[in-house]
């Protein structure tokens, strides 16, 4: 099991920070769109991403 | 108290304060820097196993790269010390002399480590405290600040800013010492002053000098640049554009355009980093409880950054005159005008909770280095003398001015360049030494490619480093090509097999 959750969780963590360079590049500037009134990329990068990395740290723990 | 350690390691004052400063200047990429000084840690505790440091000989390249790592973090966060201090009004060597004064009484007292957890509680209570005041002050919650500083349509100067109201030196941020104005406005001089204009009209270039007397003023218009003699206290006009402000809060919302690159050459700096600082030599192993609340620190030490920033930009506008630095945001101008009321406790928090961030580094950092000291029994992590010189060399260099930032982003450069790559992907027991001559590529490469970068000017300090794209990662962050450049050595070693 140990072998297969380290890279897993190293993988899903490369994935939770590439995705903020990716959401800023999307075309027509889908990222700024707002939701709530804060734009998608900083809800991703201030709050979900942070939140999802800490999860998946303590979670796949072992 | 492993927790402690890694947080005291990792969270610098530098780290913790540049993340609140790059939001302010850059919107998306301080978040992006934030994010990065919170996943790294994750990345590199998942990856790293329960690796045994070898000891002996084996150590000592590793060590000889600390010293130089932990050496250069000491200078990012004296000089910062030396830069809080003269944006106080204090003489540059009282902050040195305290910070560095404070790190080395710790050297003398063995059980400092047990101190570790207490000198980070109080240091993130007295962030936590101002940042409770300005929110209490800006009648706001976080998100609906975010929202009325991200639908500014301009950055305008309060009537309250003392820089209208009785006028202050303009100390330009590091970059450019010239401030560029978006429209008309009326700069008066407090104290004689000589002001140099550069006006554009078309192709047309005129520069002028005006020397003015304290009440005299000079106009200047759309796209003039002005200059100015140091130490002259200039007042500006309330209800103008602060220059060197984004041109609106949608601008400061969406961030510079074309900056990808850099965004990637700071990933690979922070976590190549991160694994040459964290990689090995702590002991012990996290449970999933402390790995549960060192998480919990670096994301509530990102939330702080987050608000803090906001909250400044909001309430002070001001603070983008000339560009942004570090220890501008350690005393922000809402809290200066607080410390000019007679209010001396909550405007010096900050500052206080950096010293003792800063005391719990040095504390860590010395651990770090004791703990690869096997068979000295961790000696090295004490050693008078050689903290005294460490200390006094980092302290003598930060009489100079110089970018704090820059210098944590070079010592996490160094650490991944010459440690990383060893630490992913170890040579083979029998051959050690191929780990170090690797690690001397990597730090050769990283070398040569930093004093490259720095002469080109393509540094990736703040507000410097703007160069065109792609090409210019590897100047501004030589970590990209350094650390592969090492892991191709490793990987040729491996090739060609056991000797």
């Amino acid at each position: 099991m140990r072998p297969a959750v380290r890279p897993a969780r190293s993988a899903l963590l490369l994935l939770l920070l590439a995705g903020f360079p990716i959401i800023a590049a999307l075309p027509s500037d889908a990222g700024m769109i707002r939701v709530a009134g804060v734009s998608v990329l900083w809800w991703y990068g201030a709050f979900v991403a942070p939140a999802l990395a800490w999860l998946v740290a303590v979670v796949l723990h072992r | 108290m492993t927790t402690a350690r890694i947080l005291a390691l990792w969270l610098t004052p530098v780290v913790w304060l540049a993340v609140p400063t790059l939001v302010v200047e850059g919107g998306p990429d301080g978040v992006w820097a934030g994010l990065l000084f919170v996943v790294a840690p994750f990345l590199v505790l998942c990856t790293r196993g329960a690796r045994a440091v070898p000891g002996g000989r084996d150590t000592l390249f590793p060590v000889v790269v600390l010293l130089f790592v932990v050496g250069l973090m000491l200078w990012a966060n004296l000089a910062l010390a030396a830069d809080a201090a003269s944006w106080l009004g204090l003489p540059r060597w009282q902050g040195i002399a305290a910070a560095a004064g404070g790190a080395w009484l710790l050297v003398l007292w063995r059980g400092a480590g047990r101190l570790l957890p207490w000198l980070l509680g109080t240091a993130f209570v007295a962030a936590l405290l101002p940042l409770a005041v300005l929110a209490r002050d800006a009648h706001i919650g976080p998100l609906g600040a975010w929202v009325r500083l991200a639908s500014q349509p301009a950055f305008r100067f309060p009537a309250e800013s003392p820089w209208v109201t009785e006028g202050r030196e303009v100390r330009p941020a590091r970059g450019p010492s010239a401030l560029l104005f978006e429209e008309e406005h009326r700069v008066i001089a407090v104290t004689p002053a000589t002001l140099h204009v550069r006006a554009r009209d078309g192709a047309r270039v005129s520069d002028t000098d005006w020397e003015l007397q304290a009440g005299q003023s000079v106009m200047v218009r759309p796209g003039d640049e002005l200059t100015w003699t140091p130490g002259a206290r200039l007042r500006f006009e309330a209800g103008k554009a602060v220059p060197g402000a984004p041109r609106s809060g949608i601008a400061w919302a969406d961030g510079r355009r074309g900056d990808g690159w850099r965004r990637w050459g700071l990933l690979v700096t922070v976590i190549a980093g991160a694994l040459g600082l964290l990689g090995f030599g702590i002991p012990g192993r996290l449970s999933r409880r402390q790995m549960a609340l060192c998480g919990g620190c670096l994301v509530a030490t990102f939330a702080w950054g987050l608000g803090w920033s906001i909250y400044c930009a909001l309430g002070a506008p001001d603070i983008f005159l000339g560009g942004v630095s570090i220890e501008r945001l350690m005393r922000p101008p809402p809290l200066a005008s607080s410390a000019a009321s007679g209010d001396r406790v909550l405007p010096a928090l900050l500052p206080m909770a950096g010293l003792l961030s800063f005391l719990a580094s040095t504390v860590a950092l010395r651990e770090r280095l004791g703990a690869l000291d096997v068979t000295g029994g961790g000696e090295i992590g004490h050693d008078l003398g050689l903290w005294s010189a460490i200390l006094g060399a980092a302290a003598l260099a930060s009489l100079w001015p110089a970018d704090p930032w820059l210098l944590t982003l070079w010592a996490l450069g160094l650490a991944g360049s010459a440690l990383g790559p060893a630490l992913l992907w170890p040579p083979r027991e029998n051959r050690p030494a191929v780990g170090m001559v690797a690690g001397l590529v990597g730090l050769a490469v990283f070398g040569a490619l930093t004093a490259a970068g720095h002469w080109a000017g393509l540094g990736a300090g703040l507000g410097i480093g703007s160069g065109d794209g792609w090409p210019s990662l590897v100047l501004a962050f030589p970590v990209v090509a350094a650390a592969p450049a090492a892991a191709l050595v490793l990987w040729l070693a491996r090739r060609a097999g056991p000797s």
